[in-house]
């Protein structure tokens, strides 16, 4: 495929991204369904957090070398930006050890038996000696500047599409706190989540298209829905995508919201390393390569001082400066095109953003794109006072004296990587669809042995166990579901629930249909959650005897529903009482009943009389008959009524 | 011979494969293959597994009864050590000297052995803070490498000779890194010995080791840098963070000062009266003004004494005299108590009490309370142990009496003049009165606190 056009998302088939050489894997964060955190004996809260806090503490991080004397690209870069991070606390959820003020305790026994668990479910090999790590993240995500982290299991894959997918680590880690806000140089976080277990299931780059990643996405999510010792609700079902195309780079994208997004996401990310990759050789082609890069700068203030641009009007007007970084020959490229609606400026801007902290947007103007900004005779005192040509480009960037260099710094820095081709970064979702940089892609050069925690050496017999006990896999579920015949549009929804397993025993222990069942219960719990009904308060046994009572016909099928409502009210005892079917002198009765009451009321559609009579009916007995049965009833009887 | 931690079969499967620690393997065992560097193992661990630092930064432990065979790859580079950074001389600034005696501020990850060990050079601290270049020319020495808990009179004498020293040397200030753990002890024994300087020794450590990026190591360096450049207090006083924020260090008084949480940053505070003052990276704030003012001429009164054989002992419910009698026998000179209440021991001690002070042995009593006077006029069981001889050390915390107490037995064994000089206060030991916001100690729950510490940024 010819690189310089990429097709439509429409129109990509598989050959075409395997011609660019497209691949992407997946990084799954699921919160754990544990009582208790992972390093400490705080409660997990659950969901849904408030936003209330008791008090709020400041932290600063700095960076630390590493074992081998270099510190990570995204550790330096978050170090650059100066952030002082502000944690809200909630102090029933939150311990001394959560702020790094204690030791951690020793890690919980029964996240690390989920963990197991999930190893068994995705095949993978257990570790025989885990080593708590210690994984370095200055940008404020945990109060400690690590998260404690446990490799688990390597080494596993599940079945998709007909082949494999490896699955490269199983790993059991500490979630980080909520990012609340990031404003110039302080950034808040919500702690609600943090210390919660978290497993990070990790695959290889298997993935050959969007539209796999996506599907993969949802097969796991899945997977770990049918397994069940997950956290349900916002955010505790994260994923990350990394992926690369030939000579790209490998690229992680963050925070898509909506598993549905993935196809575009990647799309638009294929198309912006593509782009970035044009505008390479487009460089090259002017003579701009690594090594003849060149960049000049200039203040000015003289120019612009009484600009009517707000931003900048404002920033000189509280003492800051604007600068101008002269990229000469670049004149054009600034709007080079990179993802549906961004151009080349966007990366740049990003960078000054996150790195110089000049969150007020725009906080550039480039000299290609000037729509809005300053006026086009700006632009030509600007020109002429820093002696560009019409083949240079520039762009102006304005802020407080101390945040003005490091963004200098990162103009520069950005249009020089694009000498080279594509950046490794961190991006992050929005919800149109593209990308924003987040950070620079992180190393392995963060992460060191955790010196407040022995090693764990696995006793074999509680692994034997954990892996007897393994629930059945989301596959096997599906299996089960389509040789019992469950309608396909309730196979996804049962795997994936705690009730395959009530339909599954249920229909076992009283032999009766397993769709029957599930259909049953489905429509039943969704009318007792209509009325507000909360279904999980209904024991198994409960529910048991419900259909036992049907199935001994003491209740009707349409009691069933009448039966979890008698039970939700507490009115359990009276459930034969109530709901025993109606006997031939009652419907007679009834139907009598509704006779009298049709004769005292005006219809208006005559024609629909029939039917009428047979709601009243039912609304008299409800639970009691069999609306067929009644429908026949009244057919029969009002002829007779009417003779 | 270093095995780096392994041992028996562990050590003999490596030797097999002729591979080592350092060694970059391929291990292929009966479940999966693993790529990675062959790490030193923990000596206390067994040997029946290898650690090996995968390429994706884990480390993983092998059983050896899996493994099928290691291939060896290469071995890993030992890359030559950190530039240390250059310090530039500038006349215009004051000199400050940083002595380093251990402890975790003066510690760092060993890589090889996963422990914090006490291996990180001043120098290397400097690098790893170059915002100390602000404040002043420092110049570093590793004076001692030790624990907290295993520093000693060889180590205490020898700080004091080297402040001695370096305050003839003319440095403005001097900063002594030291363990948390025991560095109330050090700092008030060091104000008896190191008498009226005229400049700030400033103690420091830190309760997170400096291989942390959330570690107190940094900021109490440079609170503490920036106490010894500049202050205005020549007094020998501990810096560290003072609330649960970075935000400020607090400066406390070298004899008035305990460590009160096992873990926490905040963990020293001034017992029974105010810090001295508040120091950030702009400023230095004075919380009261009866320190002492730091001055232009050398002069101070260097006095070095010390004798080992003195006990602190903490009384509780049902005490057996038997500690008491054991002292005497090991022949001690000196026991500080820590007594319940106002300064009290059981009846059961009263004859070995007797029987030791009879023996030429000193005691004095001091509170376990922490906060608050001895008194023991009040019951009449105070009145007794008085009467046996046991002396009250006011309002001395107990670690503090414990070291006035060697430290004045090493001078003298005449009992008036021990007696003068334990209750004469030389470095704020003993303050005549409690002031009335001396004792806070919050109480978790009551709903004004609660309201009080949420406007707080803490």
């Amino acid at each position: 495929m010819d690189i310089d056009r990429l097709k439509s998302f429409e129109e990509m088939a598989e050959e075409d991204y395997e011609s660019i050489g497209f691949r992407a894997g997946l990084e799954i964060h699921q919160q754990l369904e544990t009582s208790r955190k992972l390093f400490c004996r705080c409660p997990a809260p659950k969901q849904p957090y408030d936003n209330n806090y008791h008090s709020e503490i400041v932290r600063t991080m700095r960076p630390t070398p590493g074992e081998q004397g270099e510190v990570d690209p995204s550790i330096l870069m978050e170090y650059k930006s100066k952030k002082e991070i502000h944690y809200r606390i909630n102090r029933n959820t939150i311990c001394t050890y959560d702020l790094d003020q204690t030791p951690p305790f020793e890690i919980n026994e029964e996240a690390l038996d989920i963990a197991f668990q999930l190893c068994y479910i995705f095949n993978a090999k257990i570790v025989d000696e885990l080593f708590v790590i210690r994984k370095h993240q200055l940008d404020g995500g945990i109060p400690s500047g690590f998260q404690r982290t446990v490799l688990v299991g390597v080494d596993g894959s599940i079945e998709f599409k007909n082949r494999q997918i490896r699955i490269s680590q199983i790993i059991l880690e500490e979630d980080t706190a909520r990012k609340f806000s990031d404003v110039y140089h302080t950034r808040t976080f919500f702690t609600d989540r943090l210390g919660i277990p978290l497993v990070e299931i990790v695959t290889e780059p298997d993935l050959k298209t969007p539209l796999e990643v996506m599907e993969f996405c949802e097969l796991l999510r899945n997977y770990l829905l049918a397994f069940g010792r997950v956290r349900l609700g916002s955010g505790t079902f994260r994923f990350d995508l990394n992926l690369s195309i030939a000579e790209g780079a490998r690229i992680e994208i963050k925070a898509i919201d909506k598993i549905k997004k993935i196809p575009k996401v990647v799309y638009n990310e294929i198309s912006r390393q593509l782009n970035l990759l044009r505008l390479r050789e487009e460089l090259h082609r002017r003579g701009i390569s690594p090594e003849t890069f060149t960049f000049k700068t200039y203040n000015l203030y003289k120019v612009l001082k009484n600009t009517s641009f707000f931003p900048i009007a404002r920033t000189i007007h509280q003492g800051g400066e604007v600068h101008c970084v002269v990229l000469p020959n670049w004149a054009g490229l600034l709007k080079w095109n990179t993802q549906q609606y961004t151009f080349f400026a966007q990366e740049i801007s990003d960078r000054v953003r996150v790195i110089a902290c000049l969150t007020d947007l725009p906080n550039i103007v480039a000299s290609d794109i000037i729509d809005n900004t300053i006026s086009r005779e700006e632009i030509e005192r600007t020109t002429k006072f820093i002696g560009a040509s019409e083949v240079d480009a520039f762009v102006i960037v304005w802020g407080k004296s101390e945040d003005i260099k490091p963004a200098i710094d990162e103009i520069a820095n950005r249009a020089y990587e694009a000498t080279m081709g594509v950046p490794r970064e961190t991006r992050r979702a929005l919800p149109d669809g593209t990308t924003v940089f987040e950070r620079y892609l992180p190393g392995t050069n963060r992460m060191y042995p955790d010196t407040d925690l022995p090693s764990i050496i696995l006793d074999p017999n509680r692994l034997e166990r954990i892996r007897h006990t393994k629930p059945e896999d989301f596959r096997s579920r599906v299996f089960w579901c389509k040789e019992n015949k469950i309608p396909q549009e309730f196979i996804i929804k049962l795997s994936t629930t705690r009730l395959y397993n009530l339909v599954k025993e249920l229909s076992f222990d009283l032999a009766l249909e397993p769709t029957f069942v599930a259909i049953e219960i489905f429509n039943s719990f969704r009318w007792l959650e209509r009325r507000h009904y909360n279904v999980n308060l209904l024991s198994y046994e409960q529910v048991k005897e419900v259909f036992r009572f049907y199935k001994e016909g003491k209740i009707l099928k349409e009691g069933i529903k009448y039966a979890f409502e008698l039970i939700l009210k507490g009115m359990e005892r009276y459930i034969l009482t109530f709901l025993a079917p109606a006997s031939q002198d009652e419907i007679l009765n009834a139907f009598n009943r509704a006779k009298v009451s049709i004769k005292t009321t005006l219809i208006y559609n005559p024609s629909k009389i029939k039917e009428i009579a047979t709601g009243l009916v039912m609304q008299q007995l409800r639970g009691r008959v069999d609306g067929s049965a009644i429908k026949k009833f009244v057919d029969q009887h009002w002829v007779k009524a009417n003779e | 011979m270093n095995n780096d931690g392994y041992r028996g079969d562990a050590l003999s499967l490596l030797k097999s494969f002729a591979v080592s620690v350092w060694s970059e393997v391929k291990v292929v065992t009966q479940d999966t293959t693993f790529v990675g560097i062959i790490l030193p193992r923990s000596p206390k661990s067994d040997d029946k597994h290898i650690v090996l630092k995968l390429r994706n930064g884990y480390n993983v432990g092998i059983s050896i009864n899996k493994i099928q065979t290691i291939e060896l790859l290469g071995t890993a580079e030992k890359l030559p050590p950190q530039q240390l950074r250059e310090t530039p001389v500038d006349p215009k600034k004051p000199n400050v000297k940083l002595i380093s005696t251990g402890g975790t501020i003066a510690s760092r990850l060993d890589f090889k052995t996963g422990a914090v060990v006490p291996a990180f050079d001043p120098e290397e601290l400097y690098t790893f803070v170059p915002e100390l270049m602000n404040f002043c020319n420092l110049k570093t020495e590793k004076l001692y490498s030790v624990l907290s808990e295993d520093i000693g009179p060889e180590q205490w004498i020898g700080i004091a000779n080297a402040i001695a020293r370096d305050i003839e040397a003319g440095y403005q200030g001097i900063v002594v890194a030291h363990g948390t753990d025991t560095m109330h002890y050090t700092s008030s024994l060091l104000s008896f010995m190191v008498q009226n300087p005229p400049i700030p020794i400033v103690m420091v450590g830190s309760q997170r080791s400096s291989d942390r990026p959330a570690s107190d190591a940094p900021l109490n360096l440079i609170y503490s840098v920036k106490t010894a450049a500049e202050a205005d207090i020549a007094e020998v006083v501990v810096c560290a963070i003072g609330p649960i924020s970075d935000s400020y260090g607090l400066l406390h008084r070298g004899t008035r000062v305990r460590k009160m949480h096992s873990s926490h940053r905040s963990t020293f505070r001034t017992i029974g009266d105010v810090p001295l003052a508040i120091v950030d990276k702009e400023k230095i704030i004075p919380l009261r003004h009866d320190y002492q003012h730091r001055r232009k001429d050398r002069d101070f009164n260097l006095k070095i004494a010390f004798e080992e054989k003195v006990a602190l002992i903490y009384h509780y419910p049902n005490m057996k005299p038997d500690i008491i009698e054991a002292l005497v026998d090991n022949g001690y000179k000196g026991i500080v108590i820590a007594g319940s209440g106002l300064g009290h021991v059981n009846k059961q001690m009263y004859s070995a009490l007797k029987k030791a002070i009879e023996r030429g042995i000193f005691v004095f009593m001091t509170v376990q309370t922490i906060w608050g006077y001895v008194q023991m006029y009040v019951y009449e069981t105070g009145r007794e142990i008085m009467s046996l001889g046991v002396i009250p050390a006011e309002n001395m915390l107990p670690e503090v009496a414990y070291m006035k107490l060697c430290w004045t037995l090493g001078q003298t064994t005449d009992p008036e003049q021990v007696r003068e000089i334990m209750l004469t206060p030389i470095a704020g030991e003993i303050t005549e009165r409690e002031p009335t916001n001396a004792y806070l100690i919050f109480q978790a729950g009551i709903p004004e606190i609660e309201d009080f510490i949420s406007k707080l940024r803490l």
